[in-house]
């Protein structure tokens, strides 16, 4: 690949770093322009930028608004580039569920979850805060989920986790879904103790995570 | 704080009493005696404000503290149209009110600590909370705007809470943390207008906690900027880092509040014993109290601290 097409890559992983939606729009356009593939351009350039965005968080040099400006430069991009995906070349991605535990109204970690795990090629389904236990598994079969992930930074809520994964377990459809279980009073000893399939402590290690228990056979 | 043990005792349930003041100050009161707290404390929840403004609130269950379900804003401009709150009339302040006068009545020497959200966690319950956070890198003078308003709000139900009887003012901002927002968001959008609301109450001659959540490394170095007469921090900050930045300011905390929902309690009396050896100044919970956690684990720690002999505020 000539290189043109490399800067223009470099450029759409640039514009979500540096949280410039502008940027990510035009570069987006010379993607188009100068006929990298959609899929290429989202993956190798918008979403490279984002995993370099995940690393700052990591490491404590953005914060929250910021991660929130960047996804917004990558979404701009998104949007410019997403109608020209071609059917074949993407993957059918995962599709996961995500929501904060019934009780609790804390999302934030959530929805920067979320947007990463989203930004990895997952495709989320969103049940928002203070979501009812029999939701998890309804939502679950019906969109026939993959994973199911839940959140919550108080203890109150935090049995509603074992809940979920019995009642996955009644209606014989455990298999069928995987749990990843996170937030502030979670650890890795709960997650073994209610029979979760994974735990993550931040958002960096929940998409790893995410990718790690779904790898396709 | 309140603990569903109390409850069953007493007969003062959730979610009642976040609408009865004399069932808050009785609950208040029986958590003082039969815990053995050192101070009664109203509200029970965290939503008195925000409903006041306009948002949706579940009251919740017998162990499941009210929360906001639903922004009193869908989009920033709407703040344009609130209106100056009063405390003595609007929401569930006039109950909050109301209680604190009750328990004047109804103790002596009892502290009476009232409670306020701090400004940031009150705008991004109004508001939803990823909204305002963008905001503050895209347009930061209008988030000043809003935040300059709310304090003007809070103020006002701080100099309220006074003039019924509270001894203490504990403003606790959530979502104002290190953690979320970072060193220089901290100090332009949350320090300036906690202060506002502690100089008040420091002319008012009522002293104030300021109680942050999660992890504040990332703002150790600002923190001697705040003025309040006592920190409050969250289970994973270490109090020794906090001797320096906070200076001869009492700090207090910060016993696990799930260590002190799930015990056992001799764990919690050894926890404590540390922390008061680490220096804290007030042992507390370190981000409320669970209200699943036993009268015998909440015992656990305020026996620490007679155990050893040490003096309280």
């Amino acid at each position: 690949m000539g290189g043109k097409k490399q800067e223009v890559l470099q450029d759409l992983a640039d514009a979500v770093v540096e949280m410039d939606e502008e940027k990510a729009k035009k570069s987006a356009q010379q993607a188009l322009q100068e006929q990298i593939d959609a899929y290429k351009a989202i993956m190798e350039g918008l979403s490279k930028g984002m995993e370099v965005v995940s690393e700052k968080f990591e490491s404590e040099e953005y914060f929250v608004p910021e991660v929130l400006m960047c996804s917004d430069a990558m979404y701009a991009g998104l949007e410019i580039l997403r109608p020209h995906l071609k059917a074949e070349s993407v993957a059918t991605p995962a599709k996961i569920i995500i929501g904060v535990v019934e009780g609790d109204t804390h999302d934030i970690g959530k929805n920067l979850v979320k947007m990463m795990m989203e930004t990895a090629g997952f495709e989320m389904h969103d049940l928002g805060r203070d979501v009812s236990l029999k939701s998890f598994v309804e939502k679950a079969q019906e969109v026939k989920a993959e994973m199911i992930c839940m959140s919550t930074l108080m203890t109150t809520s935090m049995g509603g986790m074992k809940t979920v994964i019995d009642l996955l377990k009644s209606e014989g459809i455990r298999n069928n879904h995987k749990v990843m279980i996170g937030g502030g009073p979670i650890s890795q000893s709960f997650a073994n103790m209610v029979g979760a399939d994974g735990y993550a402590p931040n958002t960096a290690a929940a998409v790893r995570k995410a990718k790690e228990l779904l790898v396709r056979r | 704080m309140a603990s569903t043990e109390v409850m069953n005792r007493t007969g003062y349930y959730w979610p009642e009493v976040h609408k009865d003041p004399a069932k808050m100050a009785g609950l208040a009161k029986e958590m003082h005696d039969i815990t053995g707290l050192e101070n009664v404390g109203v509200p029970f929840c965290m939503t008195v404000e925000a409903e006041a403004l306009g948002c949706r609130v579940d009251y919740g269950k017998i162990d499941i503290e009210p929360r906001i379900v639903e922004n009193a804003l869908g989009k920033v401009e709407g703040f344009k149209s609130l209106k100056m709150l009063d405390p003595e009339r609007d929401g569930r302040m006039p109950t909050t009110l109301e209680a604190i006068a009750l328990l004047c009545e109804q103790t002596k020497d009892i502290p009476i600590i009232g409670n306020l959200v701090g400004p940031v966690s009150l705008a991004t319950s109004v508001v939803d909370a990823l909204l305002l956070l963008r905001l503050m890198k895209k347009k930061p003078q209008e988030v000043h705007r809003i935040l300059h308003f709310l304090t003007d709000n809070l103020i006002e139900f701080g100099k309220a809470q006074i003039k019924y009887g509270a001894d203490i003012i504990t403003i606790a901002d959530p979502t104002a943390t290190g953690e979320i927002l970072g060193p220089a968001l901290f100090e332009e959008f949350v320090i300036p207008y906690l202060n506002r609301i502690t100089d008040v109450m420091d002319q008012l001659e009522t002293r104030t906690i300021i109680h942050i959540c999660g992890n504040i490394k990332t703002v150790l170095k600002k923190l001697d900027r705040l003025r309040t007469n006592c920190l409050s921090v969250d289970s994973m900050v270490s109090i020794k880092t906090l001797k320096e930045p906070m200076g001869n300011t009492p700090v207090m905390g910060n016993v696990s509040t799930f260590l002190l929902e799930k015990g056992p309690a001799d764990k919690i009396f050894r926890n404590a014993s540390t922390l008061i050896k680490n220096g804290v100044d007030i042992l507390a919970p370190a981000c409320g109290l669970s209200p699943r956690t036993s009268v015998e684990n909440i015992r656990a720690l305020t026996q620490t601290v007679r155990g050893v002999g040490y003096e309280t505020n």
